[in-house]
């Protein structure tokens, strides 16, 4: 149960700095360095993204359909990604 | 085009059902100060915003704040499961259970259903996003209100994220209304309105 919940944890901490930063990014388009800061942070997400799909099944319509996007429980949910 | 993201922004397990925290917190779904009327608002007015920087800053926040918004009916959901009819009466939340049992309905605290007299979209770049940092603002009060009401650390943890959000939205109007001012005739702000007059961008 813990192990479940670190992995939906880091996934929703890197979401939230990935967010922060593009929102950030808005009003500072030029920021270079946030960029950059911005695409490791992109990198280390879509490196960890497979495990957490793995546990609790697609995150958007992209990624599955039908019996596979049902499947998990919607995030409002417990035992969802809530 | 909007795509859904099947994860909350932040993580809600709430362990004690309470009708009572239910019946304040859904005032931030469908009240005055919400995030209903604060994505509504913000994705209304980014169409008449001329420059790109606030068409993305628009389109942006009002996306996240309907994030927040299914965060505060995943609130709701959860602070009213397992309620027998007694917790119901107790909790003094009989006079929304008459009307919507425990569903998530948009209406504020009161019982006030929501309406788009909350929010203006004036088609005016210096008086939306004024309206917009009022918004953030007011929302900010809300929530400190909230955590005068609540003493449930799992749902306090909640309102304190999105609290602290609603300063950062503040933040990032006011940049956004440097931008803008940046933009304008710097004799008069007023001398034109860059989102109606023709030729003045």
């Amino acid at each position: 149960m813990n192990g479940t919940n670190n992995c939906l944890h880091s996934i929703m901490a890197l979401r939230f700095i990935i967010w922060e930063l593009h929102l950030y990014l808005d009003t500072h388009p030029d920021d270079e360095e946030k960029l950059c800061l911005l695409q490791s942070y992109k990198e280390k997400y879509a490196a960890m993204l497979p495990e957490f799909e793995s546990q609790y099944g697609p995150l958007t319509a992209d990624s599955g359909s039908g019996c596979s996007w049902l499947k998990t429980p919607f995030p409002w949910v417990k035992g969802g990604a809530c | 085009m909007f795509q859904y993201e099947k994860i909350l922004q932040y993580p809600i397990n709430i362990k004690n059902p309470n009708p009572t925290y239910a019946k304040i917190i859904i005032s931030q779904y469908g009240g005055p100060d919400g995030e209903l009327g604060a994505s509504l608002r913000y994705l209304s007015q980014r169409f008449a915003m001329p420059h790109k920087e606030l068409q993305g800053l628009l389109t942006d926040i009002g996306t996240e704040e309907l994030g927040h918004l299914e965060m505060i009916g995943t609130l709701v959901y959860q602070l009213t499961r397992n309620l027998s009819n007694d917790d119901v009466k107790k909790g003094g939340f009989d006079a929304y259970f008459v009307d919507h049992t425990t569903g998530v309905y948009p209406s504020s605290a009161a019982g006030v259903p929501f309406t788009a007299a909350y929010l203006q979209s004036k088609g005016d770049i210096i008086t939306d996003l004024h309206e917009n940092m009022a918004a953030e603002q007011k929302a900010r009060t809300t929530y400190d209100n909230i955590l005068r009401l609540v003493d449930d650390p799992d749902v306090c943890d909640v309102i304190k994220f999105l609290r602290e959000r609603e300063i950062v939205h503040y933040q990032r109007f006011g940049e956004g209304l440097r931008i803008a001012t940046d933009k304008l005739n710097e004799k008069n702000f007023y001398a034109f309105n860059p989102a109606f007059d023709k030729g003045c961008k």
